[in-house]
């Protein structure tokens, strides 16, 4: 068995990952790599959350889609329970497919609209057969609904008879189905209101605590990401710039760009006329053409000449506690 | 709120208004004011109502819903029968709107300047004033280089710029009324700072009246003086901001708020239980009480209206006293 051994507390390991896509070539001839996510090392350890926050383009969808075998990466590793999924054979990455699910933003894209809910649960049942006895089935399916907070009766519904929370826990009982022990959750509550957004974050921290999953989940919004992070790790543009707990990564930010972002998230306690500084201008440059050196750079309100030549690595600076890719992090 | 329209006279103002569908009816009597120089927010989750309100205010209502009773009047000037072309002139002019995808509100097939300037040049303004007038909005709402930009399309603008064309568009022609309907949703955090700080530096210079219309409350937060809570298709509170927000007396309000993570409250999220009831289907009583913690016997039976708790604070609960005396135990024992 081809397998990359790793450090044993790690259910999921990724190191130096390159994904992303291809475009036509410069002169219209070849294809040429856009790597959307440009080395990323990343360790999640059993029953724990880590979090993934960053803005639009920062690759952190690209990730998720790595990790769960979506989007084949152009380099790096991804190894799952010990095993590399990049050099698998089929069947081995099969055995371990049903430890890894993922729940998507949109349940009415990700959800076929023509299954009933019953179905949708079962589905891997039918790929994974030695999860459940198909006499069970029905019994299984109201007993994850049950775990989700849904009536055994709305498993003859379908999606559109349902809300937009109750179609995000039938996803939830979807992923649950196969027993994994990793859920990745890319803006799992992100299109919910407040309120059930609210119901839905108690479930997953009622899962984790019942059933031991951890949690890869990538999210902009930093009031959900502090509540439920165990980890947090700052995305911009391809590369993690920031890693640590959850309070580390909140309340002593080192990153220049991790500090904007805390303060441009909007509060319920800010007040208007009362406006926090703005440090941060512009907008994510494209991918396709990133800046030389550190990659925040055009950005950033403390960037000088060595950050245009040199590329900082990720890494714990002087009076630091956690990691940073910042030369001036110290 | 009703309580500043004495000084101030509203830009906007509605008076019982009732929006339906056919028989259903989705907005079920709602009172605005929208006062020159001050933001107010409505709130609420989807399917309150809250859009709907807003687009009543430009006599944009989607194709079979109707305002079926109440009035709305923009300037003084009540809009019932307006034709097409009456509302046409008003649009723009009186009251203008920033929709949430600037993508969908920008025609891909023209240039981003000129289609600033159309706005002008259809009121009679020559090409070159409202060519010079068009590169001097798209500079106040901090569209770089916005001589070169004025022949850009919307696909070479990013979100954020695109937001900012949508912007300018809005403020052409110096409306009375500036509505906002999820104007940051679509964008990114750090982008989003920078339209809310834009939105409020514009209402400010130009002593606009602002509805933002958002389900986010710390965006509300950041830009209004003035709340107003929507919920089944009611304003259920409403008031200063600071006032709702630190002593909610609806519940509904108090549950978004105790909803939202707070770094303040470690632990389980309080989430508000259940749905909200599906418009045609409402229950007796009052319509948020199957999934109100504070429900009694009355609340099945009787329809709360709206009732002072504070000064220009209002809410309509029967049990208003108690939420916001448990409101102010809760901030007491932090």
């Amino acid at each position: 068995m081809s397998t990359t051994r790793t450090s044993p507390d790690a259910l999921l390991h990724i190191q130096d990952l390159h994904a992303g896509y291809t475009v036509p070539g410069r002169s219209g001839l070849g294809r040429r790599r856009v790597d959307a996510v440009a080395g990323v090392d990343l360790t999640v350890r059993p029953g724990r959350t880590v979090c993934i926050v960053g803005e639009s383009g920062c690759g952190k969808s690209t990730l998720a889609r790595s990790v769960v075998g979506l989007l084949e990466p152009f380099a790096g590793s991804v190894s799952f329970a010990g095993l590399d999924l990049a050099t698998a054979g089929r069947r081995e990455r099969r055995r371990v497919a049903h430890d890894l699910q993922m729940v998507f933003q949109d349940p009415y894209t990700s959800l076929n609209p023509r299954m009933r809910v019953a179905e949708i649960v079962a589905e891997g049942w039918h790929i994974h057969r030695d999860v459940v006895a198909p006499a069970a089935h029905s019994a299984e399916v109201a007993r994850l609904l049950d775990q989700v907070g849904l009536d055994a009766s709305y498993a003859t519904r379908r999606l559109h008879e349902l809300s937009g929370g109750q179609c995000q826990r039938v996803s939830i009982a979807r992923a649950l189905a196969l027993r994994p022990k990793l859920i990745v959750c890319d803006e799992a509550v992100s299109a919910l209101d407040v309120s059930v957004r609210a119901q839905i974050l108690n479930l997953l921290a009622d899962l984790q605590r019942e059933l031991g999953i951890a949690y890869l989940f990538i999210s902009h919004d930093l009031d959900v990401v502090r509540h439920i992070a165990d980890e947090v790790a700052v995305m911009y543009l391809g590369t993690i710039v920031e890693r640590g707990t959850a309070a580390q990564v909140f309340e002593s930010p080192r990153h220049p760009y991790t500090q904007a972002l805390l303060k441009a998230a909007p509060s319920v306690h800010d007040r208007p006329g009362a406006a926090k500084d703005l440090p941060l201008t512009g907008e994510v440059p494209s991918p396709s053409s990133p800046p030389t050196g550190c990659r925040f750079r055009t950005r950033c309100p403390l960037a000088a000449d060595i950050c245009a030549s040199e590329a900082p690595e990720l890494r714990v600076r002087d009076g630091g506690d956690h990691p940073a890719a910042c030369h001036f992090a110290g | 709120m009703p309580a500043t329209t004495v000084e101030t006279p509203a830009a906007a103002r509605m008076r019982n208004v009732h929006i339906a569908f056919g028989p259903r009816e989705v907005v079920r009597g709602v009172d605005l004011d929208l006062v020159p120089g001050r933001v107010t927010a409505l709130v609420g989750e989807s399917g309150s109502g809250k859009s709907l309100t807003s687009l009543a205010l430009m006599g944009l209502l989607p194709p079979g819903a109707t305002v079926s009773a109440g009035t709305v009047e923009i300037e003084g000037r009540d809009t019932a029968g307006f034709t097409d072309a009456q509302w046409r002139r008003l649009r723009g002019a009186k009251v203008a709107m920033v929709f949430q995808d600037p993508m969908a509100a920008l025609n891909p097939s023209f240039t981003v300047g000129w289609q600033i300037a159309e706005t002008l040049r259809r009121r009679g303004t020559g090409r070159r004033a409202a060519r010079e007038r068009a590169v001097e909005l798209m500079r106040t709402v901090g569209i770089p280089d916005a001589e070169a930009k004025y022949g850009a399309y919307p696909h070479e603008f990013s979100g954020g710029m695109r937001q900012r064309a949508v912007i300018a568009m809005a403020l052409t022609l110096d409306p009375a009324v500036l509505l906002a309907d999820e104007p940051t949703t679509a964008l990114d955090v750090t982008v989003q700072a920078q339209i809310l700080r834009l939105l409020a530096a514009r209402q400010t210079d130009a002593g606009m009246a602002m509805l933002l219309v958002s389900h986010d409350l710390g965006v509300v937060a950041r830009v209004a003086q003035d709340v107003a809570v929507m919920y089944a298709g009611r304003i259920v509170e409403t008031g200063a901001l600071d006032d709702v927000y630190t002593a909610p007396a609806h519940p509904y309000t108090r549950g978004l708020l105790d909803a939202v993570p707070d770094p303040a409250r470690p632990g389980r999220l309080i989430p508000i239980e259940g749905q909200p009831p599906a418009p045609g289907g409402l229950p007796a009583g009052c319509a948020f009480a199957p999934r109100c913690p504070y429900a009694t016997k009355v609340c099945g039976t009787e329809d709360p209206r709206l009732a002072a708790v504070g000064q220009g604070h209002e809410a309509a609960c029967h049990h208003s006293d108690k939420v916001q005396a448990q409101a102010t135990d809760v901030e007491a024992a932090s």
